[in-house]
């Protein structure tokens, strides 16, 4: 191959690493376009499987929630204890002030409460996460209608 | 090759050598330029430790780096040191960090002791989340700064963690003359 074919091929191949360098297209106001909340850390309907409460996140690309900031109570009725759900160990993270911790990054969460509880028929779930471009969500709450027994 | 072929082949290059040199200006003036007209800062004004409001008024005259934070905010620590001792760098000539925290008084008391935080932190979760929207950061996430000139008009927005050069050179552009 000739030398400008060559360098032509480079140059072609650099492009879409120097856009990506750059992490996303800049939009109008010159920042990157930033994913919301809610397309960052997509929280589906609760679920009732066999018995056993499924609460599901589909973490976005590049995005990450924390596992220590997982909160789950019960909305209806208020103050019923609820055990603790099962949950993937996540990945290990040191943070320089905020410890050892363990995330979770892109693709499906889910927390697995055991057969017969919770009774609740309302699931307040908070959470809170961050992404890889640098820069970190408020922490979320929402309230999920659990499906009858 | 021919002698058209290599006069089409080296036009490519050289379009394609511009437009990647495009891409890399494009990327580093995202985060230090600003786009179009200076805008004048709305009226914003936080909660501070003792429940006292400030104004961003009362800063008029200085060049404001307003600083939007929390205690749950890894990046929004990280990049504090860096304010810090720009503060100490160029407050004598004009600039004044502010820190409003998006956070409870008792945790931003906590970690600004911590971190030794020598400019002035508020904590006002609602307003700082309501003053964040109106200056164009919709997302909610953090860190995010705001530089606000002497004549209170919004020069620069950046939303992420800011390297040390960039909000060097960003402070000595728009400190008051």
């Amino acid at each position: 191959m000739r030398p400008l074919t060559l360098l032509l091929c480079a140059l072609l191949g650099a492009l879409p690493l120097a856009s990506g360098a750059q992490g996303l297209w800049p939009h109008a106001g010159g920042e990157p376009a930033l994913p919301t909340v809610d397309q960052a850390f997509e929280l589906q309907p609760a679920e009732r499987i066999d018995g056993r409460v499924r609460i599901t996140w589909l973490v976005g690309k590049g995005a990450y929630l924390y596992r220590e900031r997982l909160r789950f109570e019960s909305a209806d009725p208020a103050g019923v204890a609820l055990p603790a759900p099962k949950l993937p160990a996540g990945e290990r993270h040191h943070d320089e002030h905020f410890g050892d911790v363990h995330i979770y990054r892109a693709g499906l969460l889910t927390a697995e409460f055991p057969a017969g509880v919770p009774a609740s028929r309302k699931l307040k779930v908070s959470y809170q996460g961050c992404a890889d471009s640098g820069v970190c969500y408020p922490p979320q709450s929402r309230i999920l209608d659990l499906p009858a027994p | 090759m021919k002698p058209a072929t290599r006069k089409t082949l080296l036009i490519m290059v050289l379009a394609l050598a511009g437009v990647l040199a495009g891409f890399w200006t494009s990327a580093r003036w995202s985060t230090l330029g600003g786009g179009g007209a200076p805008q004048p800062a709305p009226a914003l004004a936080f909660e501070d430790l003792d429940g006292k409001t400030r104004s961003l008024s009362d800063w008029r005259g200085k060049l404001l780096l307003v600083n939007f934070w929390a205690t749950w905010c890894a990046p929004c620590l990280k990049e504090m040191p860096l304010l810090i001792k720009a503060q100490k760098q160029f407050g004598a000539r004009g600039l004044q960090v502010v820190g409003p925290a998006l956070d409870d008084a008792d945790a931003v008391r906590k970690l600004a002791a911590q971190l030794g935080v020598s400019y002035p932190v508020m904590a006002d979760f609602a307003s700082a989340d309501k003053a964040m929207s109106q200056l164009g950061n919709t997302s909610g996430a953090l860190p995010f700064s705001v530089f606000i000139d002497a004549q209170g008009r919004i020069v620069k927005t950046v939303l992420g963690g800011l390297h040390e050069d960039d909000l060097n050179q960003l402070v000595v552009r728009y400190l008051p003359q």
